[in-house]
């Protein structure tokens, strides 16, 4: 019987010195979607080393600092979608946050692992996109600052080494002008109302005075091979007031990016079909009078 | 619901009683088949098919038998008795000998010393095979030049039913209406996985702990692969966590194969089934595809039915031909139609075995004729409501079989009331006139049910017990039925206490075991508490007629009729004239009288014949209809279901509160099938066998649920009860169905319907304008 080798590093420093060498390192954190891929065969056990970074305390939390939000590695999405601060900064992420899988796979999955897995429907992901949030990746020789959407190689796949680990996802703080307020949302369209996995989904963010928009932001999930951000929203939207004519542009430029699959979740139709309104339901939740 | 429905004269039946299995339940103590453990117990895991249609070409063992842990690995070859499955037609072998026939089949065992070892070294058994090509569905299984993987056509089995000439009045009918409708799997995700433990006695004998509907099938299963005489097996059912038909048929195969272990490596094994391979290998609901013709007089009379029914019925026919016979006889839909030509086929295909599974074969009939109905209401332009008026059953009605409805008939009521109830008249709008983005529609659909096994099962509807009136004057019965969760043994212990006069919570049913009670049938087709019910009712019927005897004695009359309240037995001329159950049970104990007895009963006779397809099918039908409340979000096609209104006719509510709860279980199954259960299957290779892409309605898909409770007693049913378990599965899918085409004007011919198929009508229909 053959298991992954498993290792419990204490601390950041700690771990590099026990990696075992020629394996592929698993980083194990809540452990939602590593132990479906062990169970299921797709990890290759005797080739395989799960790092199980739970006692690494320095990884969890959310804390302010004068240009950022950081968010550890560590971070649940029940913390996330309790936090004050991300509720003030990021509400689309606090939205993401409180629709991902149940209430138990919330209180284990964590947000480097919702990055490290690099899922096109990751529930987090068009939210971070979004706010052109940044992943903090360590290695042995120190840590670097990745965009998010360089983060992702394709579904499931990343661009980062063996043996590299996220250990925070860093989001820039907006500048809010008087009379301003920070707004966001996350939808997502799935099989069923909840405990689901999206078909397609979307996260707005914006600041915004009514319907008034200073700063908009858009990224599409579950819609591509990787999560798609939608900057030319920006372009049309930005110091504008929004109007039907405006959110049809709107729609059209996400018609235009949106490269959907058919897989058994749902169709390449269906996918292509429901993003527009979706996106629109989220922009008329967000941006009213 | 704390009251009961009908004036009650019972001091036990018709109470909504707290089930006599919710503590254990409720606070996790009960024990399922994997809390079991035996002394030196092994683990078995099963090799299975890596393609769907094959020769075995090479088969080696060598690399899993060197794996430490591994005690053996077993194949047909060790098969002391017969290599099959003993179903209907015997053609499922226990363990796959030369080849085959679908990606999961069974075929070798390996017995270790942890599961885990098991499962590992399963995966290392070397299997090659010749592949051969596969039939993916129906219409490919039944043309000419098909592979053959059953007899000479594929075909599992046939009925037709035929009744007066149907093909002569669709000639000359004033309308006609017709549609070919599809359905697909559905997984009966019931919470415990299959599951049994094989124990080996030093007698030769085996005793089989597990999860199962079933204890005498799996009995005549194990006698006949091991080859033993029938008093050498013992059936016992553990606590069991969902079934739903599911665990009808196919535990018989995970029993066989942990009793052939056992009996092999004499030592206990338990086979405890994963989830995916519970979905890849146990039986499905079948897909069907159903063409249908309804013709009707300008009045709206329906005068006659059509029907081509065709199951997939997967690599093996397992109980195929009886559910294609349900289905079959069902298949006009609950009215009275004079001309009636059903065709029903099951065909093999290349995919896993499908079986029983609650509404057995009926959800699937009522979707094509209740969605036909509503097509032939729109044509003749009546409501749906007064098309099903004017053709409904009523006492008096012909089923297609020719069938007299004689008794216990409430379809009237039920549609009555549940159209009261759903607020049908004030929701209710021709969907040309719905607007806006988000659309309300109402739909309803109804059906009848022939409770029991009817002509399909005829020898094997009867029930034994065993009534035991112990010396404090609690009560131990045994029965052949089972406790899936449906709350039978709460309802046979109201039974036991109306009879017998004592309080129901003296009574105690004991886990069902093949060595109590005789060969009492399947716990199936809505049957227990008719069976079951009428078998205790017959043997406690016995004992109370020694009790009363004795409390006429210690009352110092001669002679008067007995009655009790639960507590005490009195003259039902003196209701003074009184003494305490308990006490009345220490005399009998004391003057030598026996307060044990076995019971019996076996249901009324039917006269279905296959030849002319016509006959008496059942000796009663339940009745039932539900309407649907849905709201249809037409740019995502989403569709919520806001409120379901289920009304059956079951004949007497011996325990209200769980029959609210058998329709709210069946309703919510039945909304899954609707709207979001889909799995698939490509090239025989099914993508989606867990519960994150198989969906299931969560808690915050259920809608407002209202069931409605009607009784038309059955003169031969205990208190006249028919049976529940099945109905509320039946009708609500396609109330859903009916209530989109009612908000959107979008008729689906498929289930289940999904914003992807939503989508494609709506794309489709405007192509059209």
């Amino acid at each position: 019987m053959i298991y992954p080798e498993y290792i419990q590093p204490v601390s950041l420093t700690d771990l590099w010195g026990k990696f075992p060498q020629d394996k592929k390192i698993y980083f194990l954190a809540g452990g939602t979607d590593l132990f479906n891929y062990l169970r299921d065969g797709l990890i290759d056990a005797s080739s395989s080393c799960f790092v199980d970074i739970s006692l690494l305390k320095q990884l969890d939390g959310i804390t302010e600092e004068s240009e950022n939000i950081r968010i550890g590695a560590l971070t649940t999405f029940s913390t996330i979608s309790e936090s004050g601060l991300l509720k003030k900064y990021c509400p689309d992420l606090v939205a993401a946050a409180k629709v991902l899988g149940t209430p138990q796979i919330a209180n284990r999955a964590t947000i480097g692992g919702n990055i490290g897995n690099a899922s096109p429907a990751g529930d987090a992901l068009p939210s971070l996109a979004a706010h052109f949030a940044k992943a903090e990746v360590a290695n042995s020789k120190g840590s670097r600052l990745l965009n998010i959407s360089d983060v992702f190689a394709g579904p499931k796949k990343t661009t980062l080494a063996n043996g590299e680990i996220i250990t925070a996802v860093v989001i820039p703080k907006i500048k809010v002008k008087a009379g301003f307020t920070v707004v966001g949302t996350f939808k997502k369209i799935g099989g069923r109302k909840s405990h689901i996995i999206a078909k397609a989904s979307v996260a707005v963010f914006a600041v915004v005075k009514n319907k008034s928009v200073d700063y908009i932001s858009v990224a599409l999930g579950a819609v591509g091979p990787k999560i798609i951000e939608v900057r030319n929203i920006s372009k049309i939207l930005s110091g504008k007031k929004v109007s039907p004519e405006l959110t049809e542009k709107c729609k059209d430029e996400i018609r235009k990016i949106a490269s959907p699959i058919d897989d058994f979740r749902s169709t390449a139709e269906y996918r292509q079909e429901v993003i527009c309104p979706l996106f629109e339901q989220a922009l008329n939740e967000i941006v009213k009078d | 619901m704390k009251k009961t429905l009908s004036k009650n004269n019972f001091h036990s039946v018709g109470n909504s009683v707290i089930r006599n299995d919710v503590i254990e339940k409720v606070t996790g103590t009960a024990k399922y088949i994997d809390d079991y453990k035996f002394g030196d117990m092994l683990y078995g895991a099963t090799v299975r098919a890596t393609v769907p249609h094959g020769n075995i070409k090479s088969f080696n063992s060598a690399l899993a038998l060197k794996i430490d842990g591994v005690i053996a690995v077993y194949t047909y070859k060790d098969v002391p008795g017969k290599n099959e499955v003993p179903f209907i037609l015997n053609d499922y072998p226990l363990l796959a000998s030369d080849k085959v026939l679908f990606h999961g089949q069974a075929i070798a065992l390996v017995v270790a010393k942890t599961p885990e070892i098991a499962k590992f070294a399963a995966k290392k058994v070397e299997v090659t095979y010749q592949e051969l090509p596969a039939i993916n569905d129906v219409h490919q299984s039944l043309k000419k030049d098909a592979v053959k993987i059953f007899g000479n056509d594929n075909i599992f089995k046939r009925y037709d039913i035929i009744r007066g000439d149907a093909e002569n009045v669709f000639e000359k009918a004033a309308v006609v209406v017709e549609g070919k409708y599809t359905t697909n799997y559905q997984v009966h995700a019931y919470l415990e996985t299959q599951g049994m433990v094989a124990d080996p006695q030093p007698d030769g004998s085996i005793v089989i702990y597990g999860s199962m509907q079933c204890p005498f099938y799996i009995h005549d299963a194990i006698v006949h692969i091991l080859n033993v005489p029938q008093n050498k097996v013992r059936i016992v059912q553990t606590t069991t966590g969902g079934a739903f038909g599911g665990k009808e048929d196919v535990p018989s195969i995970v029993a066989a194969h942990a009793a052939l272990a056992a009996y092999l490596s004499k030592k206990p094994v338990k086979i405890i089934y994963s989830r995916e391979e519970d979905f890849q290998a146990m039986s499905k609901r079948h897909p069907s595809y159903i063409e249908m013709k309804y013709a009707a007089d300008k009045k709206g009379k329906i005068t006659a039915a059509q029907v081509r029914y065709i199951l997939d019925g997967g690599a093996f026919s397992t109980l195929s031909p009886v559910v294609l016979w349900r289905g079959a006889v069902h298949a006009a839909g609950p009215y009275n139609i004079p001309n009636v030509k059903i065709e029903a086929i099951c065909a093999a295909t290349n995919k896993v075995p499908c079986g029983a599974f609650r509404g057995f074969g009926q959800p699937q009939t009522t979707f094509a004729n209740e969605s036909l109905i509503d097509e032939l209401a729109v044509k003749l332009n009546i409501s749906p409501l007064e098309l099903r008026r004017i053709n409904m059953m009523k006492v008096g009605s012909r089923t297609a079989t020719g069938q007299k409805i004689t008794r216990s008939c409430g379809l009237e009521k039920v549609i009555k009331q549940v159209v009261q109830k759903s607020d049908w008249n004030k929701i209710y709008l021709s969907p040309e006139k719905r607007t806006g983005t988000i659309r309300t529609g109402i739909g309803i659909a109804a059906s009848f049910y022939g409770v029991g096994l009817g002509a399909g099962g005829k020898y094997l509807d009867r029930a034994g017990s065993y009534v035991q009136v112990q010396k404090d004057g609690t009560v131990i019965i045994a029965i052949g039925n089972t406790e899936l969760g449906q709350g039978v043994f709460t309802v046979i212990s109201q039974i036991a206490a109306e009879m017998l006069g004592c309080p129901y919570n003296f009574v105690r049913v004991l886990k069902t075991d093949t060595t109590r009670v005789p060969d009492s049938g399947p716990t199936v087709a809505s049957r227990s508490t008719l069976m079951s019910g009428n078998a205790v009712r017959n043997a406690a019927g016995i004992i109370r007629l020694r009790i009363d005897k004795m409390v006429l004695e210690m009352l110092n009359v001669k002679s008067g009729a007995v009655k009790s309240n639960g507590k005490n037995y009195f003259l039902s001329s003196d209701p003074k004239k009184k003494v305490r159950y308990q006490d009345v049970v220490k005399k009998c104990y004391g003057k030598r009288i026996n307060l044990t007895s076995n019971g019996w009963y076996a249901g009324e006779d039917v006269t279905f014949s296959q030849e002319t397809g016509q006959g008496n099918a059942y000796y009663t039908y339940s009745y039932s209809a539900t309407a649907a409340i849905v709201k249809v979000n037409t740019e995502t096609c989403e569709v919520s279901v806001e409120k379901l209104v289920s009304g059956h006719d079951i004949g007497k509510a011996l325990n209200p509160q769980l029959c609210e709860g058998q329709i709210e279980g069946g309703v919510i199954q039945s909304l899954g099938y609707a709207l979001t259960e889909n799995l698939i299957i490509k090239n025989g290779i099914m993508l989606n066998p867990s519960f994150a892409g198989y969906l299931i309605p969560t808690s915050s898909d259920i809608p407002e649920i209202i069931p409605v409770i009607v009784e038309e007693p059955y003169h031969d049913g205990p208190f006249g009860a028919k049976g529940l378990g099945e109905p509320p599965m039946i009708t609500p899918a396609t109330a859903i169905a009916n209530a989109i085409y009612n908000a959107t004007g979008w008729r689906t011919d498929k289930l289940p319907v999904t914003p992807e198929v939503l989508l494609d009508i709506k794309k489709h229909l405007w192509k059209k304008i």
